[in-house]
């Protein structure tokens, strides 16, 4: 709107419906890029001798009735109202990467474990039984009863790290391994053994 | 005195009889060319017949289409605010961060200036039309005369229709299902989404910040 009134029309000939309403010329020199990333000026308290003199956000628009700026930070969702800004009119606003980071946020790496068992089929190998913890008795419940589970603790598989092609394939990035020990019970007998399960830290 | 009114009777009916039958028989064919096939001996067999200005209820019923829409409308406004024209537009999703879904956007005839306001609901468009009004009056310092809308129900509600006479705004309605008579303002509604979408495609602004770029 605000460009379209300061824009020609075929109706009116070589005169803006601006100037035809004010009756005086637009002046256009304050346009800027809609869109484009725009750092204004931080002002009021709180500022102090070496904080950051400005905060980059995005420029959506003019201001009506001010001499200034819309510009909006999309990191603290605040919409700025500044006459000093400085633009980057050719650099867009990375939207993406504050989504990303987002994202990032939610799944951040230290807090994710991923048990081998969870993994997609084929992913990893079977979780290894320690042959030290065989005798140890589990004084926790949590069983794994599952068919699968139990086969898998039977057999003795030493390989349980996946290759680094299984992780790409799957967009895991592998960034700790350790043991770590459950309680399982084998079909075959009574006894309640601690199995060595294989767990991995990724990043998704 | 008293009048007897009966049907008219065509004087010339005997000559129109042939005319009749010859459109009938030609499939309900225009009398112009009726009449060129005869005058110009295009076929044989054929009377001269005479043109005639009545109109066949087959004709009437089969071939009736839309008047064509003057290129240019004879009207212009002499001044600001003297006519103005309004639409609204939307739904259009996603909705603003203030959950405005449709704009009201109304064009000056004279100086083609235009004002926009984000409406939430289509029945906010009064209040709006009366924000935009006051502030157009008091910037020109002359009176919106002449408010021409669609028949858009927002436009016709009681509310609006007491604002009009309580104002003395003259209310100009569309032709049901007739934007082309509504054409200024809805070629810049047009204009105006075009340049929200381009202005937000190009720098990669998300679709709810078209509130912004109106």
């Amino acid at each position: 709107m605000y460009l379209l009134n300061r824009s020609p029309t075929k109706s009116l000939h070589g005169k803006t419906p601006f100037e035809v309403w004010f009756g005086r010329k637009p002046n256009v020199r304050h346009l800027c890029t809609f869109g484009c990333t725009a750092f204004a000026k931080t002002t009021g308290p709180g500022v102090n001798k070496l904080a950051d003199r400005s905060l980059p956000g995005v420029f959506l628009g003019y201001e009506p009735g001010t001499k200034g700026y819309r510009v909006f930070n999309p990191v603290n969702k605040k919409l700025v109202l500044s006459r000093d800004v400085i633009f980057d009119e050719k650099r867009r606003w990375n939207w993406e990467e504050k989504a990303a980071a987002e994202h990032n946020a939610q799944l951040d790496p230290q807090f994710i474990v991923v048990h081998s068992d969870d993994l997609p089929a084929g992913t990893i190998h079977n979780p290894t039984i320690d042959p030290d913890s065989e005798n140890v008795q589990s004084d926790s419940g949590g069983h794994l009863q599952t068919d699968g589970e139990q086969e898998q603790a039977q057999s003795t598989s030493a390989a349980a790290i996946p290759s680094e092609g299984v992780l790409q394939a799957h967009h895991l990035i592998l960034l700790s391994v350790r043991w770590c020990h459950r309680p399982c019970r084998i079909s075959s007998g009574p006894l309640h053994r601690q199995v060595k399960v294989l767990i991995q830290k990724v990043f998704r | 005195m008293k009048v007897d009114l009966t049907s008219p009777v065509c004087l010339l009916t005997k000559l129109d009889d042939v005319a009749w039958l010859w459109h009938a028989r030609y499939g309900h064919l225009n009398f112009r060319s009726l009449s060129d096939l005869g005058s110009k001996g295009m076929v044989e067999g054929l009377p001269v017949i005479r043109r005639i200005d009545q109109v066949c209820d087959g004709c009437a019923l089969g071939k009736l289409h839309r008047t064509p829409f003057p290129q240019a409308s004879t009207y212009r406004a002499q001044a600001n605010l003297e006519l103005t024209h309004g639409d609204l537009c939307g739904p259009i999703t996603p909705s603003t961060p203030g959950v405005k879904s449709y704009f009201l956007l109304i064009v000056d005839d004279y100086s083609r200036y235009m004002w926009l306001e984000l409406l939430a609901t289509k029945d906010e468009a009064l209040v709006y039309f009366k924000k935009i009004k006051t502030a157009a009056e008091v910037e020109s310092g002359r009176r919106l005369k002449v408010f021409r809308t669609d028949r858009g129900g927002e436009f016709l509600s009681i509310a609006f229709y007491e604002f009009y006479k309580e104002h003395g705004i003259k209310r100009n309605t569309t032709t049901p299902y007739t934007p082309q008579q509504n054409g200024d303002v809805e070629r810049r509604n047009q204009t105006v989404v075009e340049m929200a979408r381009c202005l937000l495609k190009s720098m990669g602004v998300p679709g709810k910040f078209w509130g912004e770029a109106v």
